[in-house]
Order: C-alpha cells, then structure tokens, then sequence
C-alpha cells in the first residue's frame, strides 16, 4: 500500500470520527444554552407578571394573553402549591395554524386571596431554526475542513515525500555492475537528506566491494592461468625426453591432467562467482528449441558414440531473454550431464513446451540425495576428471532467471525439468 | 617460417620457445607492447602469437597495427580470459584463432600450422610424412596415393598428429582437441582408442606401417623412429 493512501486513510478515520462527535455535541451544546437563555428569561418573566399582576387590578380579567408570551392564569380553588418548573411543550399556534415548539414555566401565585395556577409559554421556533442553522454552519464548516485536510495532506505528503520516492527511483534503478554517480536531491528535510547520505555511503561501500571482489576474480583468473599454462607447457617438454622410464611419463601424465583440472576448477568458480555477482546483465532472445538443436549438433558425435537413443519432443519453440554465455553454459551443461552420465546404449529424451524444458535420462541410480545434486562439489560416484560444478551452474543461472528448476529420480531415470515460463513475458517490478 | 612470440611470461615464453624452435620455426620473442608493435612493424613473420594482456598495454594493439600495414600474417591470440566478448573483440579484429591458456603446446604448434596452411593459400600444399599425404583443403588424407576414407574425427586424428610428429601426446590433450570440454575424460579416452583403431586399420590397408605408438600411462605419439 502506498503510503499517501495509508496516512488519507487514518486522516480519514479520525476527522470523520471526530467530526461526527462534534457536530453531535455542538448540537446539545447550543440547544443546553438556548434552553439557558430561555430559562432565565421565563424566570424574569414570572417576576415580572408576579409585580405586574400584583400592581395592576385589571390585570386579572385578561386570563389569556396571546401577544408575544402566551400567558395563561387559571383561577384554582386552594393553593396548588406548584413549584416553579419549566418544561418544553408542543402548543398550537393561531396565527401559523400549525402546532409548534414552546417553553414553558408553570407556577402557581396567589393574587388578591385567589389562587391561580400561571404558565409563561415562549415560542421556541426562532431558536429552533437558529440551532438548525448553527449545525448546518457546523457541520459545512467541518465537511470543508475535512476536504482541505485532505487536500493539504495529498499536496504536502507529493512535495513533501518527493525526495524519499526520488532516492526510491535511484535505488531501485541501480545497478552495481554499471555503478553511475548517485545524484540524490538536496532537501530541507533533515530524515531525507540523513537517509540520502546513508544509501551513498552504503552505496559506496558496496560498489568497492563489488569491484574488489570482480578484480580478484578477473586476477586470479588470469594470474593462476599462466602459472597453470606454464606447468602444462613445461611438462609437455619433459615428456619428450626419451630417456624417461614408463612410472615417471606416468607421473608426468597425471600432473599434466591435473593442472588441467586446476585450470578448470578456477574457471567454473570464478564462473558461478561471476554469476552471483550479476556480471552477465546483457542479454539476447533466444528461441529454446533452436538453440537447444545447436547444442545438440554440438555433441551429437558423444551421443553416437555412448550409442545414446534420442528422443526428441519439440512442440513449441518458446522464446526467452537471457544473456549469451549464460545460455550457452546452461544448456550445454545440462546436455552433457544426460550425457556423460548416460549409460552406453542408454535414452534420453528431451520435451519442450511453452512452459518447461525436461531432459530424461537413464543412468547409474543417485548415490547422493538429490537435493544436494545442485550443490556445489556434489559428485554421484568416484569421477576424478568431473568438477561436479557443471549442475551448480546449471542451478545458478536457473535461479539467476528466476527459472524453477527440479530433479527426480526414479529407477534409472533422472529427469531435470526446467520452468522458464515466467521469464517469457519479463514482468518489471511495480 | 617465421614466428614471433608476444608474452610477457619469460617461462611461457620460454616453452613455446623450445617447443616450437624443435618443429624448425624461426622463432623471436618480445615481452612488452612496444617491441611487439616495432618488432612486427620492421620485420616480416608468418604467425604472430600475442598475449593481450601485456605490462605496457593490450595486445590487440598489436592487431590493430597489422591491420592497418594489411599484412597478410597469421595472428593467434593467446589469452587467460575465456570470456566470450573478449574472444569475439579479438577476432573481429583479425585475429585468426584465440587460444586460452593453459593451452597445450601440441595444440598450439596444431593451429600455428594449420593458420599459416590457410594464409599461404595455394593447392600443392600438403602436408606429407614418408607415405601418408594429407590435402587439407580437400580434408584428404592418402596413403601411397590411396585416398582412405575416414571419418571426421580420424581426419582431426591424423591431422594432429602429423602436426605434431615424434611427440608424445598425453590423451588428455588429445580429447581436448577433438573434443574440447564437452566431453567426460574417462569416457573420452575410451573413444579415442576406438577411433585409433579404426584409423591403424584404414592406414594399415595402404601401408605395412604403424606410426601410432602407445606411450604406455601417457599417450600417444606418431613417429617412424
């Protein structure tokens, strides 16, 4: 989730919550004070009729009053001792022909020896209408504020976080083995310009790291190559002495063989570091089931020999993006593994479809759990002249191109099948 | 026939050297870029062979050079990088072959002779031991002028091996030449045997000799002594 949604999100939450409690209690609120008012005018106007009624005789004869305050006297036998209260009622009004809203205080007074029971009623239409208005105000006044919040938060979170998405962008678009020069923003946000300085310096590091770790790799390469050519050399020189016995061109023979396979080691090492290191970042399509049939070409004299029965089942030709060397070393590495570990007059049978390569073949039965069989210096067997590096290869590149890739072994079947489909259509990251 | 070494490893150097002064090459050697260029400049050789990476520069300058004079040499680029870019920069250039070290000094004296076969164009080139003539244009190999019929592998075979006659021959340099890495070793050595055999016999045919001698826990070698 984006974080500009996340933060709407709560700003939402909360000044919707919040706006709800207020306009509720602003509400109550201005109708407790109107009622206040009321009260205390009422109050006023009791002690004022009280005065008034006691002051003027006549007074008494008009028993309704309607103008403004509706007054009502009604004359009671005893004292009805009523304690002063006040209460809203619902009265109807002549004038509006409709019943409406009023306040009322009820009290009882005695007047010239009578008793009278005497209600004040005071229309409360007016406040009614003014406390609608205020909660509209309130309420508009909340909405607009909850807009600009809104607003505000989008604008200021876009400038604001700005940096952080730019140093995001630069990130994510780096790549170690093209190190370019980080050009972060210059930003008045100190967090920003804290990360900022931490990714280069991190940055930094990583890229000495990685070039070191790419010329000792280029460096060893070279620099035991030719020691490695010179021994080889040396000994093909040695060997052409004809005064030596049959043990010692025999021992010669074996250093000679060995040397080679120093040489080789060194290369696929340095291959699968090469490989983790991202170093094969061009790449080139490549039509499987093509590429697949040169590779066969490749070694197709290996097949005749060991009288290996090929089975070929090539029902699409899918396409894949990958870089050349790796290509290369993939899939001849998994043709000579069917093939040097075939038995003589063994099968092999080869499937390409939209979605996988399969290589089947018979061979030895695996005296090493197959998980391992991917690892690095996992041998089936005693075989001095295998590196046992050419399905750790494999198994890089494959998970180098996200391909999942698996073994079974049944009997004398060993089957590798290769998941390349989702490399198909390269999905960028989002 | 004129060879000029261009490495900066005295005892590389050195073996191709004696190697390749046994087989009658004329052979000099430079250690650094600029000899190399002021060598190959005043000088006319048949085979260049160059190292890339050089103490005062890249060898492919080199190349460059003689590109430029459209000197007619053959040039074999020997090099520790096996990457793929770096052998393809290097033939584009003009290079005729790219070897990697450790590179056998049999394989080495193989492909010199089969690049200046190539540059000295002309169809009596043949390469021949007492009975057995080899017409590589024709990739043809006759026996007291009884062309054999071989298959590709005994023609790769004998090619060799008269390239690099009265050496012994470890079969380990011999799978990698007919076979490169592709194939196991073990296995390897068994189909060289069977390709042997069936080569003896086909010589056999034409000729009361057998110049394959078994160098016993090494190799081979193909010699008439």
């Amino acid at each position: 989730m984006k974080l500009l949604i996340l933060s709407n999100r709560y700003y939402f939450a909360g000044l919707l919550a919040v706006s709800l409690l207020g306009g509720i209690s602003s509400y109550f609120l201005i109708e407790s004070i109107i009622n206040r008012d009321f009260n205390q005018k009422l109050l006023a106007e009791k002690k004022q009729l009280i005065y008034e009624l006691h002051k003027y005789d006549d007074l008494l004869d008009n028993l309704y009053l309607n103008i403004g305050d509706r007054i009502s006297l009604q004359k009671q036998n005893h004292d009805p001792k009523i304690k002063t209260y006040i209460k809203d009622t619902i009265l109807f009004n002549f004038y509006e022909q409709k019943e409406q809203s009023f306040r009322q205080i009820t009290f009882s007074d005695q007047v010239k020896g009578d008793y009278y029971k005497i209600t004040i009623s005071k229309s409360l239409i007016s406040s009614k209408d003014l406390i609608q208005v205020v909660t509209e105000i309130v309420a508009l006044i909340t909405f607009l504020f909850f807009i600009t919040i809104l607003l505000l938060n989008n604008v200021i979170s876009k400038k604001i976080w700005k940096p952080f998405y730019h140093t995001i962008t630069i990130i994510t678009n780096l790549n170690i083995a093209k190190p370019q020069p980080l050009s972060f923003r210059r930003t008045k946000i100190l967090e920003f310009n804290e990360l900022n300085s931490t990714v280069e310096v991190m940055m930094i590091q990583m890229e000495k790291d990685y070039k070191n770790l790419k010329e000792y790799i280029e460096n060893t390469s070279h620099e035991i190559q030719t020691p490695i050519a010179i021994i080889k050399n040396k000994i093909e020189i040695l060997m052409q002495d004809k005064n030596l016995l049959e043990g010692q061109l025999t021992t010669l023979n074996q250093i000679h063989e060995y040397a080679g396979r120093i040489s080789k080691l060194k290369e696929n090492i340095s291959l699968l570091s090469k490989i983790d290191n991202n170093q094969f970042i061009h790449t080139i399509e490549i039509p499987i089931t093509d590429y697949l049939k040169k590779r066969i070409d490749d070694v197709k004299e290996l097949i005749i020999i060991k009288n290996i029965n090929t089975t070929l089942h090539f029902k699409k030709n899918p396409v894949i993006r990958i870089n050349e060397t790796l290509a290369y070393l993939l899939f001849s590495n998994l043709l000579s593994n069917a093939i040097k570990h075939n038995t003589n007059k063994g099968e092999m049978v080869i499937e390409i479809t939209d979605y996988f390569l399969s290589i089947k073949n018979t061979g030895k039965p695996l005296d090493i759990n197959p998980e391992d069989l991917f690892g690095r210096f996992k041998k089936s067997g005693n075989k001095p002249d295998s590196t046992g590096l050419g399905l750790s290869l494999v198994h890089s590149i494959a998970s180098y191109y996200n391909f999942p890739i698996s073994y079974t072994n049944k009997n004398t079947w060993h089957t590798i099948v290769l998941n390349f489909h989702s490399n198909i259509y390269p999905s960028k990251y989002i | 026939m004129k060879v000029l070494i261009i490495e900066d490893e005295p005892m590389l150097a050195d073996s191709m050297l004696q190697y390749l002064k046994e087989e009658g090459y004329q052979c000099e050697w430079v250690d650094n870029l600029a000899n190399a260029k002021d060598k190959s400049w005043n000088y006319e050789y048949d085979c260049l062979i160059i190292d890339i990476n050089l103490p005062d520069g890249n060898g492919l300058d080199v190349i460059k050079q003689i590109k430029e004079m459209k000197s007619k040499l053959g040039i074999i680029i020997i090099s520790a990088s096996n990457a793929l870019d770096v052998k393809i920069t290097g033939l584009n250039l003009g290079a005729d072959d790219y070897l990697t070290k450790p590179f056998d000094l049999t394989e080495l004296n193989a492909r010199i002779k089969a690049i200046i076969r190539r540059k000295k164009f002309d169809s009596q080139n043949s390469i021949t031991f007492n009975e057995i003539e080899i017409l590589p244009y024709e990739k043809l190999v006759k026996v007291n002028d009884v062309p054999l019929k071989l298959t590709r592998k005994e023609y790769d075979l004998i090619l060799y091996f008269m390239s690099n006659i009265d050496r012994v021959i470890p079969k380990g340099s011999i799978a990698e030449h007919l076979w490169g890495d592709e194939m196991d070793m073990a296995d390897s050595f068994d189909f060289i045997y069977s390709h042997l055999k069936n080569l003896r016999k086909k010589i056999k045919e034409q000729s009361e000799k057998d110049y394959i001698q078994t160098v016993y826990g090494v190799g081979y070698k193909f010699s008439d002594q």
